[in-house]
């Protein structure tokens, strides 16, 4: 080991140097996040004011009015609320689901085999519309939200970890830990579940994207909305039929948040692997 | 110590079964440092990893005993067997580069080894890893504890190895050719540690190895393997000095003469 080992920390200014994608894509987001719950809203998104409906945008409304005369800047702003914790959660749950399968799955027992055909199995249903109809048979409230996003996703995380654990699983490490007396157990989340926390960030990101144009495709659809409350997909809803009336405002800023959450999460994501790879 | 006694492992692959190594038996007493030799494929390998439980999953042991304190290892359930693994064998592998989770710091795969078979306090596991890496002459522990492996040079990556498969003291040492993968320069370093790690006391070694010449130094007795069988045994001394078998002869001849006893050999190579 040499004396000019690195410092691991590093001053605050060298990681934003080293990590644009990162500080980028999560800044983006926390600015998303925060502004969502503690920004000043110029007008209350949830009281309609009939006297000032359809307005183009102004220096008064930035980014105009909708049908109900709600302000549509408040409500993309506060649709944040819901869109992104949820997206959040979701992941979270997702890659719990997965980790909690994928590891364990990763020996290669005729067991597990027969569970990831089972997988293909399930995944090769059209997934969105699946979980469409889990969700409307089930009841339209916001956990159903959930699942849906873990329907969806937690069959990749489940996939990709035990493909990576698989790997690694080879590695002389493992078998040098198997030489210890190690458990079967502590293998799994000791030795090699480390080893696969690179991706699962990666892949958090990118599944984290994926549950915003879910959870906007849903609410799109009417699933998991409780008016008056903003959502991006309903908002977009709501003004898709004026754009062909020339009122493109209400549909447009909505869409423009779902790009830029999905935008930073992408741009973290590939921070992330970056770093990962020590590029 | 360990008696090894009739094994035999085949390795199976859907089209065929393989022999790999048949009717292997040789004794490892207390105390007695005990090599394994042979050519690349003559089932060292296969051998030692029959007896730690490492097998390949296509590999499976179709016969035989290992008696080790006890127990018999073949036969063992999984938890007997990892009870023992570790904690009254220690395994050194080929590689420390290998042998050591990249990404882990190495206090961290301390704590792995020790928690395998014991609570520890963090306090205590911290003094238990440095005394370790203090018998191993690794100087620096501190750093090298809140190091990774790649920082580390191959004899130091193979001291921590060594200590890892030390910590908790066990009865008997397997090391598979603790030093191939190492810079001439530091294997004799490294066997004399392994060496000093087994002296006193009745710590046993098996030492698989290619190099005769190892084995003389290091070991007390000597098992020699061809092709899957063992072809002769017994003390280090009587079998360098009269091999019975011509397998073993043909070995003995292939150990290099040492060069420098050469008047000529000194002239022409330049002293820098």
């Amino acid at each position: 080991m040499s004396e000019r080992t690195l410092d691991r920390r590093g001053s605050g200014w060298m990681f934003v140097r080293a990590n644009p994608g990162i500080v980028i894509g999560a800044g983006l987001l926390l600015l998303m996040l925060l502004g969502a719950f503690f920004a000043p809203l110029p007008f209350d998104p949830v009281t309609p004011d009939p006297a000032n409906v359809m307005l183009s945008p102004s220096g008064q409304h930035i980014f105009g009015t909708d049908s109900n005369g709600f302000d549509v800047f408040s409500r993309v702003i506060a649709a944040g609320r819901r869109d992104l914790p949820l997206a959040l959660i979701g992941t979270a749950v997702s890659l719990v689901i997965g980790l909690l399968i994928g590891l364990p799955l990763s020996s290669k027992s005729r067991y597990s085999e027969g569970f990831m055909r089972a997988l293909d199995a399930f995944q090769s249903f059209p997934l969105i519309v699946l979980s469409v109809t889990i969700v409307a048979l089930t009841g339209n409230n916001i956990e159903n939200i959930v699942y849906a996003i873990v329907i969806i996703n937690g069959p990749r995380f489940i996939r990709l970890i035990r493909g990576e654990a698989l790997a690694i699983r080879d590695g002389r490490f493992i078998e040098a830990a198997v030489a210890s007396g190690a458990r079967p157990r502590r293998i799994v989340f000791r030795h090699i579940m480390p080893n696969v926390v690179d991706i699962c960030l990666v892949q958090s990101s990118l599944t984290a994207a994926n549950a915003i144009i879910v959870i906007a495709a849903l609410n799109f659809l009417g699933v998991g909305v409780s008016p008056p409350d903003p959502t991006w997909g309903s908002m977009v809803q709501a003004g898709a039929q004026g754009i062909s009336l020339g009122q493109w405002w209400v549909a447009i800023w909505p869409g423009v948040a779902i790009f830029v959450a999905i935008a930073s999460l992408n741009v973290l994501a590939n921070g992330i692997q970056r770093r990962v790879e020590g590029g | 110590m360990l008696s090894v006694s009739g094994l035999t492992t085949e390795f199976h692959t859907r089209v065929k079964t393989t022999r790999a190594i048949e009717d292997i038996g040789f004794e490892v007493p207390a105390g007695v440092a005990v090599g394994l030799v042979g050519e690349t494929g003559s089932g060292k390998s296969v051998t030692v990893r029959s007896i730690m439980g490492l097998l390949p999953t296509q590999g499976r042991v179709v016969g035989g005993r290992a008696e080790f304190e006890g127990a018999d290892l073949l036969a063992a359930s999984g938890k007997e067997l990892r009870s023992l693994r570790g904690r009254r064998i220690g395994f050194v592998a080929q590689n420390p580069f290998g042998a050591l989770n990249p990404i882990l710091s190495i206090e961290k795969q301390f704590a792995n080894v020790v928690r395998a078979h014991r609570k520890i306090s963090r306090g205590d596991l911290r003094d238990l890893a440095m005394q370790r890496l203090e018998s191993v002459q690794v100087r620096g522990a501190e750093r090298v504890l809140r190091g990774y492996a790649h920082e580390l040079s191959g004899g130091m990556a193979q001291r921590v190895v060594i200590a890892l498969a030390m910590v908790h003291e066990p009865s008997l040492v397997i090391a598979d050719e603790p030093t191939t993968a190492l810079d001439v320069t530091v294997q004799r370093q490294i066997l004399d540690l392994i060496d000093a790690q087994i002296a006193g006391g009745d710590r046993s070694l098996l030492l698989v190895t290619h190099d005769l010449g190892v084995v003389a130094q290091y070991c007390q007795q000597v098992v020699v393997m061809q092709s899957g069988h063992v072809v002769e045994s017994g003390a280090v001394a009587d079998i360098f000095t009269a091999p019975q078998h011509p397998y073993t002869q043909q070995l003995l001849a292939a150990i290099p003469a040492v060069p420098w006893a050469s008047e000529a050999v000194q002239k022409e190579v330049p002293i820098v």
